[in-house]
């Protein structure tokens, strides 16, 4: 199948990206790397009249760490850089990690942070560590600038809570929790080059007892967005956490799964997977946090 | 093993470097000056009668040249077999499976043909469809095919020995179902087409073709011209795996779309087309009775199939004979019946792919084989080499074993697993390890015409040009052959060029599936290097004043004894400049000459090919219990090829079958929902990768088999039929559960897991 016609704008810098983005709204879409945007297109899923690309706009694809700003991810940083960064690996491992997780190396060298976010499907494998992390987007507008919790960001399947003329251009992460730990847990279908069945992230920071300071768990694949198990960290929060424990959160995040069934996978196998992978997830989260304590 | 000079060495693919390199070009990369871009439109319902087809406006739009329908091609139909001419090229009045072509469109470019497509305007009258092959079957079902009564294709029949008596000395009987869906060839290069008529109503066509002779003949009684009048030029063909024998609406649309242009026009299917066209591996309902003795010895079986081959009959009843072949090999079954049915349904066309109509039934044999052999207590290694077939044993349909290294394929793969240290101890762990064996006919006749022919040119400075008709489709002809010949000459293989690929060059070759282009092209290679030397010696003996079999030809030259007469290039010379040979050509034919068609009035009773290959397979798999997740860690196999004419093109067979029957047995499946493929991309569609590919240790058992070319059989098809079984039996070591439905996905063993832990509790 072929691109339908359309036209390639190339903005010099940001405020210009969001101005062209205001002036033809619904009719223009916003390219970084393009690996989720152009099939869309030759599938004619859509069919945009304009192509805001921001590959011009200079220093975009920086990944930068500044002790009192935290980790900052350009929106031209690719998968690819992500996982091979020294700064995120030193960081914020986990995301490194998931970018490995993710596509081919190809599709990896195109492939932007930011892109996988605000394409804002349910699989989206970067928004479940993020989300864990506590990250915040930085949407520039045409107006004043705002930075959003990732959090609220996924609306509905490709849905974002991006306004007319709105671009997120940094994603930015905080420094973890100390004597904190995370992981993001990806079960495919084969090894490599896959989508997720479904994905868990989790983030637990323990207290100087041992006990479950504070607990993140967010899921992709479980819903119509990536969401968190909110009821299931409840569960985990402030505790000890024992096996039983990690049983009575696991089956709080099965319930509070939204999964539905597809040719991929159906709703009950989906829902297993959460429960397992929750489990895991917690249980892996937790032996790194115990690490990163000593 | 006995040693050859060139035979049996791992020789490099002579396609290899210019394949690395990016030089070797497939038929998208042929431009031709004037050429046009075709597109083809195709149905989007599954069963309809096509009340009209408004092509004005696209035949409006700037830049198209040339649009047709199934009234601009003659109204004759096609198919792979004089019982399977079922087909128009491009559907006329009915539709009968969502992407079955209608129309199509050459522009000046793809986008403007692209467009054009959309301007068609197909009218349908939707009729009653039906999907299942057994409702299809049934009295009242939606009739698809006005010669066929309850949509029954084609059946087969066999009857061998009397199986209810066998089932009554019995000690033990059991019958099951299996199920295997439809899978794609997978090739990397699409089906593609370049045509081109010239002033003298000339067809030139370049396609990506397992069967290029076929093709002609196909085009030839298409368009009621000659044969001569008909040029197919196969180029580097990027894969085949079954899915490129038989004509498709690629060819006819290009040479349609050429003839009406007046111009020549390359038509290049998409992973779409593909998805909707491609002929894919047939999907195949299979029941099977067997009765053994205490021992493990099979008395008798009965195997009863049903296949959905979508509404035509395509390869015809080879695919459903097949199956039944698969149960006649490789182990004794002294009653057996066997009762086939190719149905019609509203699907895509079920067709050949590597092990066709096989590797279903033997995973669903050697699945079983594991439930018996558990039920009597026995060992799966002790069961498969009390039943396997042995040098000299005839089978009940007459299939003649001269040899067969079976048994040793068996015992040297399960030593060198570790089986008996293995086998159902690490079940606590997930982990399991299973066998399961196979065979193949090497060529099997299914046709008239099966004949291989082979030329051998000269050059005036003695190098060797070899004409052969076989398509090297990434297996590796053109390196085998060239072995061959250089074996025969005593000279090396770089002295010799391969020509192939063209049907007005080389001579008639049915084409390369069924496991048949080593055995019967190389054999034909031989003959004619054989008469070759025989054209060179003869008057150089007399010159030397010795007799022609006193002459050995061997390291590039003529020796007497051991004294080296003169080199091959002075002999050639010799010959070349005396007055009665001058110019050098060879040939040489081969049909093997102890094979019979398997005649339907004597009950499909026939020894169908000059010999079988055999394997055995054992792998090792990791299971999360929780997820269902498999991992498969080492597949440890051996293989009973003959000789292995090139040992890395072997290797590369064995791991390439492997990969395939991975993929088959734990991802891949072509989703269909009444009639539409659900999965129509390599993104749900989920072939293995590298990160997937196990371990791999393949042994050969040297057989050298008396009719093949230096001792050779077919390698490949007999190898990827068995891995199924042998990874299904893995996953029961490890889960104690069995999956009778390929693929044997996470989410079945996790639903199995549960239901043999409630049936546990209640």
């Amino acid at each position: 199948m072929r691109l339908p016609s359309f036209e390639y704008l190339e903005p010099k810098t940001i405020r210009e990206a969001c101005k062209l983005l205001a002036k033809y709204g619904p009719e223009a879409r916003v390219l970084a790397g393009g690996t989720d945007l152009l099939p869309k297109m030759k599938s004619k899923e859509i069919t945009p009249r304009y192509l805001i690309a921001l590959k011009s706009i200079e220093g975009l694809d920086y990944i930068d760490y500044q002790p009192g700003k935290g980790l900052r991810i350009g929106a031209l940083a690719t998968l690819e850089s992500v996982r091979n960064s020294p700064v995120v690996k030193e960081r914020c491992p986990v995301l490194g990690e998931t970018a490995s997780l993710m596509a081919s190396t190809q599709v990896r060298n195109l492939a932007t942070v930011a892109g996988n976010i605000c394409n804002a499907v349910p699989s989206a494998d970067m928004a479940p560590p993020l989300m864990v992390l506590g990250a915040k987007l930085r949407v520039s507008s045409p107006g004043k600038g705002r930075l959003a919790p990732i959090q609220d960001f996924f609306q509905g399947p490709g849905q974002t809570a991006l306004g007319a003329g709105e671009i997120v251009t940094e994603i930015v992460v905080p420094n973890p929790l100390p004597k904190s730990g995370s992981v993001y847990l990806k079960h495919t279908v084969r090894q490599a080059m896959d989508l997720a069945l479904l994905g868990a992230a989790t983030m637990v920071a323990l207290d100087g007892k041992g006990a479950c300071k504070d607990v993140r768990i967010a899921l992709a694949t479980a819903a119509p967005t990536p969401i968190r198990a909110l009821r299931a960290e409840e569960v985990l929060r402030g505790k000890v956490i024992d096996d039983a424990l990690l049983a009575e959160a696991s089956a709080a995040a099965v319930e509070e799964a939204r999964p539905r069934s597809s040719v991929r996978a159906s709703e009950s196998y989906r829902r297993k997977l959460v429960g397992v992978l929750v489990s895991r997830g917690i249980a892996q989260a937790m032996s790194r946090a115990r690490a990163a304590g000593r | 093993m006995q040693e050859y000079s060139v035979v049996g060495k791992r020789v490099p693919n002579v396609d290899s470097r210019v394949k690395v390199t990016g030089e070797a070009t497939y038929v998208d990369d042929l431009v031709l000056p004037g050429m046009l871009v075709g597109k083809v439109l195709r149905s989007t319902v599954a069963h309809a009668r096509i009340v009209s087809i408004d092509t004005s406006a696209a035949e409006k739009l700037p830049g198209v040249k040339a649009v047709v329908t199934g009234k601009d091609a003659p109204n004759v139909k096609v198919g792979w077999l004089r019982g399977s001419r079922d087909r128009l090229p491009l559907t006329r009045d009915k539709v009968r499976f969502i992407g079955e072509a209608i129309a199509a469109v050459a522009a000046m470019d793809e986008d403007t043909a692209e467009e054009a497509l959309g301007l068609i305007k197909v009218q349908y009258e939707e009729l009653p469809a039906v999907f299942d092959p057994v409702k299809a079957m049934k009295d009242g079902a939606p009739r698809i095919q006005d010669d066929a009564k309850n949509n029954i294709a084609l059946e087969r029949h066999w009857n061998y020995g009397d199986v209810e008596k066998g089932f009554r000395e019995s000690d033990y009987v059991r019958e099951d179902t299996f199920y295997t869906p439809s899978f794609l060839c997978g090739y990397m290069e699409p089906n593609a087409a370049v045509a081109q008529w010239d002033a003298n109503g000339k067809l030139t066509t370049w396609v990506s073709s397992q069967a290029p002779f076929f093709l002609r003949r196909e085009l030839s009684l298409l368009y009621s011209i000659p044969q001569g009048k008909v040029r197919v030029i196969n180029r580097f063909v990027g894969g085949g795996f079954g899915g490129k024998c038989e004509i498709c609406d690629v060819h006819v649309s290009a040479s349609l779309l050429a003839r009406k242009a007046g111009r020549p026009v390359k038509v290049v299917y998409t992973t779409e087309d593909e998805f909707a066209v491609q002929p894919r591996r047939i999907p195949s309902t299979m029941t099977l009775k067997t009765g053994v003795k205490k021992d493990g010895a099979i008395v008798a079986q009965t195997s009863s199939i049903v296949t959905d081959g979508g509404p035509y009959r395509s390869v015809g009843g080879v695919t459903i004979y097949n199956h039944g072949l698969a149960n006649m090999i490789p182990y004794r079954i002294p009653n057996f019946k066997f009762d086939a049915f190719r149905v019609f349904t509203n699907n895509q066309v079920g067709m050949a792919k590597r092990g066709h109509g096989q590797i279903q039934m033997r995973y669903a044999v050697e699945s079983q084989m594991d439930m018996i052999a558990e039920a009597l207590g026995i060992d799966p290694v002790d069961i498969r080499l009390k039943n396997a077939l042995k040098p000299g044993e005839v089978t009940v349909n007459g299939l003649r074993m001269r040899t067969s290294g079976l048994v040793e394929a068996i015992e040297g793969a399960a030593r060198r697993s570790g089986w008996k240290q293995k086998r159902g101890k690490g079940r606590a762990q997930g982990r399991g390890i299973g066998i399961s064996c196979g065979g193949f006919a090497c060529g099997p006749k299914i046709a008239s015409l099966t004949d291989s022919g082979a030329i051998i040119k000269v050059n005036e400075d003695a190098g060797i040009v070899v004409y052969t008709g076989a398509s090297d489709i990434g297996q590796g002809s053109n390196t085998v052959v060239t072995q061959v010949v250089a074996e025969v000459l005593g000279i090396g293989p770089e002295e010799i060029s391969v020509v192939t690929g063209d049907t007005d060059v080389t001579p008639f070759e049915p084409g390369t599936y069924g496991s048949r282009v080593s055995w019967y092209m190389c054999n034909a290679a031989i003959k004619a290097a054989e008469d070759l030397r025989r054209q060179i010696v003869e008057p150089v003996a007399s010159k030397l004043e010795v007799k022609p079999e006193e002459i050995v030809l061997r390291n590039g030259g003529l020796y007497v004894g051991e004294r080296r007469a003169m080199s091959f290039a002075e002999a050639v010379r010799a010959v070349q400049v005396s007055s009665e040979k001058g110019i050098l050509i060879a040939k040489g034919t081969y049909y093997p000459p102890d094979v019979e068609w398997p005649d339907p009035a004597n009950n499909y009773y026939g020894n169908i090919a000059g010999g079988y290959s055999f394997s055995a397979q054992i792998a090792e798999v990791e299971v999360d219990r929780e997820t269902g997740q498999v991992k498969l860690l080492k597949v440890t196999a051996g293989d009973d090829i003959g000789y292995p004419l090139n040992e890395m093109l072997a290797e590369g067979q064995a791991e390439g079958s492997i990969s395939m029957g991975q993929g088959e047995t734990m991802y891949e499946n072509i989703i269909v929902s009444n009639g539409r493929v659900m999965n129509p991309s390599l993104v749900d569609y989920k072939l293995p990768t590298v990160m997937d590919t196990p371990e791999m240790d393949v042994t050969h058992v040297i057989t050298n088999e008396p009719g093949g070319p230096f001792g050779a059989k077919e390698v490949g098809e007999g190898f990827i039929v068995s891995i199924p079984g042998a990874i299904a039996n893995a996953i029961h070591d490890a889960t104690g559960v069995w999956i009778k439905e390929l693929p044997i996905t996470p989410e079945k063993i996790v639903k199995a897991l549960e239901a043999k832990e409630k049936e546990g509790k209640s």
